[in-house]
């Protein structure tokens, strides 16, 4: 029993490690040359390089902060005023994942054209999206983190010490949905990092982009950059899931 | 704090999706009274004292609070302390600032707010843990502070929906005891709902028993204890014997005694009789028509079960423990009754009473 749940265990390690290993040590060495960070240097030395991870960062933290808000207002709403409305918006919550990209950009690109022919041509265009795309799981994250506190109460216990709305929201709720909030941005991050297909079909230059550019005449730059997209998620993965276990611990 | 805290709810209705949680309920308060809401699971008591509280609004009916009708004001703007049923500290704040956030609210300057926090919780014997966080804390540690925060504001009502449910016994005990300490000496009106009929009857000034939404009926406890509105207030206020008699309209035979009732009755429909385990007399009789089946000591009391007649349940009678000494199972005994006046209700077993039946 044990040596089969350790072979699985190596066997899923070899599974996602490999291809990491090997896109490392092909970016990050030249034939002839062994370890180099060449490749690399000339590929971020290019001024469109620091340009398209800027546009990809602002992509992000715009998505994360407009579905997050959107989502947690929609989420309180349902769970104080509405809750057998809960399963409807779940099951709803999950479209995004039914729906192709591409029927998603024709529907959007067949109306937003009639009303608004500028609007595709910008890069902020990207973000409702993004935020779409992103919603599935930054609905469950936020959901799984109301759940997880006592939400009825928690209002009602504020309310009656004289907490208004805002009070409420910020002083009460906001400190212990952080975690949730949290998730959900990461959730964000990782998804507008790695995202392709809409900004190469709305031909915006973002970061995704440019790699699979670079890709074309200078593949060992593409891997070092995509092992590094992959390390630093993780890092950010493991940092927030480190701060949370501290703060259960707290005092 | 405030004099005149006369809280009353006026002819007070709610449905839930069509159906009636609470019908017509009207109760009033005496300032610094102390009134327990009992009832059974579901009964509407926790509805009550959210409509109270401001959390819900009544379909129809008033809620007033020192003469002023405060239906419609927002609970945020209502002076009113809650302690739940569910454990609420905020998670996130120590027990001091959880019980300092209503000062906090309040615009009181910090070292004055944490003080009078600090206060209420060297009051609550809780000082040593005033820097503790709500999940470092047990349950009944976690609801005094609750009880401490509620009270930091100096509310005209404190409602305290259930706060003891979750504790053990022990706990409850102490606890409810010090509810009421910390009630009388701050003169605070306040209402607590219970399930628990002995925590309602050993700590109310009052007692209001619900059914189904309905109050059955409101009372000082010993008046709620020995003269019972009704069938379902009598069973639910401690242990009784229900007893199948006929009457003739105005008595009943009940162990071979007459034996006046409370109220008239139908003489045509089988009855049962309500009688409580320390209104029967026992006294031991060779050709006595009952037999001991059961002695069961129960500290101060002891409870003897006795087969009377073709009754299928043993009837319990109650003595004080020195009183009961040479009573032994297979005793033969008779039994008599207490009381003047005895509650009987139809009897819902169909079938008629038991005697017919045999
Ligand atoms: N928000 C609500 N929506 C729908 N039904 C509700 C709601 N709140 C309460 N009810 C229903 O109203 C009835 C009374 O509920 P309430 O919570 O007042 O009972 P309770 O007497 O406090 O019971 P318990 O002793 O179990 O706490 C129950 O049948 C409950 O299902
Ligand atoms: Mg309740």
């Amino acid at each position: 029993m044990k040596t089969l749940r350790v072979t699985v265990l190596l066997l899923a390690a070899v599974f996602f490690a490999a291809p990491l290993v090997a896109s490392a040590a092909f970016g990050f060495s030249l034939p002839g040359q062994g370890f180099t960070f060449e490749p690399l240097q000339r590929a971020t030395g290019n001024p469109a390089f620091w340009q398209q991870v800027g546009r990809s960062v602002l992509l992000a933290v715009l998505t994360a902060v407009i579905g997050s808000v959107l989502l947690m207002g929609t989420l309180l709403w349902l769970h104080l005023r509405a809750r057998t409305l809960l399963p409807l918006a779940e099951g709803l919550s999950v479209l995004p994942f039914v729906v192709p990209p591409v029927a998603l950009v024709m529907g959007v690109n067949l109306v937003f054209r009639a009303i608004y022919p500028g609007f595709l041509t910008s890069l902020l265009s990207l973000v409702p999206f993004y935020v779409v795309l992103t919603m599935p799981l930054v609905y469950r994250a936020l959901d799984s983190g109301i759940r997880a506190i006592d939400l009825r109460t928690l209002v009602d216990a504020g309310t009656s010490l004289g907490a208004g709305r805002l009070r409420l929201f910020w002083e009460i709720l906001l400190p212990n949905l952080r975690p949730a909030l949290l998730a959900g941005g990461l959730i964000c991050v990782a998804m507008v990092l790695g995202e392709f297909v809409l900004a190469s079909l709305l031909l915006h230059n973002t970061y995704p982009v440019f790699l699979a550019q670079v890709g074309q005449d200078n593949p060992r730059a593409a891997a070092a950059l995509a092992f590094l997209t992959l390390a630093g998620t993780w890092l950010l993965l493991a940092g927030f899931a480190r701060t949370l276990r501290s703060e259960r611990t707290r005092s | 704090m405030t004099t005149d805290a006369r809280l009353a709810l006026e002819q007070v209705t709610k449905a839930f999706d069509g159906r009636t949680v609470l019908e017509d309920i009207s109760l009033q308060l005496e300032p610094g009274e102390l009134l327990t809401l009992l009832g059974p699971s579901g009964c509407g008591k926790t509805t009550a004292l959210r409509i109270i509280a401001g959390f819900e609004r009544p379909d129809s009916g008033r809620v007033m609070l020192g003469g002023r009708e405060i239906t419609a004001v927002p609970a945020h703007r209502r002076s009113m302390g809650v302690v739940f049923q569910a454990y609420s500290l905020f998670p996130h704040m120590t027990a001091l600032t959880n019980v300092a956030y209503g000062l906090k609210i309040r615009r009181q300057a910090k070292p004055a707010r944490l003080g009078r926090a600090g206060e209420l919780l060297e009051l609550m014997g809780l000082s040593e843990h005033a820097h503790k966080y709500p999940h470092q804390l047990s349950g009944g540690q976690q609801q005094r502070v609750a009880l401490a925060r509620a009270l930091a504001v100096a509310p005209e009502v404190l409602l305290l929906d259930e706060p003891l449910s979750a504790l053990d016994a022990q706990v409850r005990v102490q606890l409810r005891e010090e509810i009421r300490r910390i009630q009388r000496e701050t003169g605070t009106t306040t209402i607590m709902v219970t399930h628990d009929q002995e925590e309602a009857l050993t700590i109310a000034d009052r007692v209001a028993v619900m059914r189904d939404g309905l109050i059955q009926q409101l009372g000082a406890p010993a008046e709620l204890y020995r003269q019972p509105a009704n069938a379902f207030v009598s069973r639910f206020l401690g242990t009784v014997n229900l007893v199948p008699v006929t009457g003739d309209g105005t008595r009943i035979a009940l162990f071979g005694q007459a034996v006046e009732t409370v109220g008239q009755h139908d003489p045509k429909v089988p009855l049962r009789a309500h009688i409580r385990p320390e209104d029967i007399e026992l006294s031991i009789d060779e050709a006595g028509p009952g037999m001991v089946s059961t002695v069961l000591l129960r500290g101060a009391t002891t409870s003897i079960g006795v087969i009377w007649d073709d009754l299928v349940t043993p009837v319990r009678v109650d003595l004080p423990t020195r009183e009961a000494g040479g009573i032994e199972s297979g005793q033969r005994v008779r039994l008599g009754v207490r009381v003047p006046h005895v509650l009987v209700e139809p009897d819902p077993a169909a079938t008629g009473s038991q005697k017919t039946h045999a």
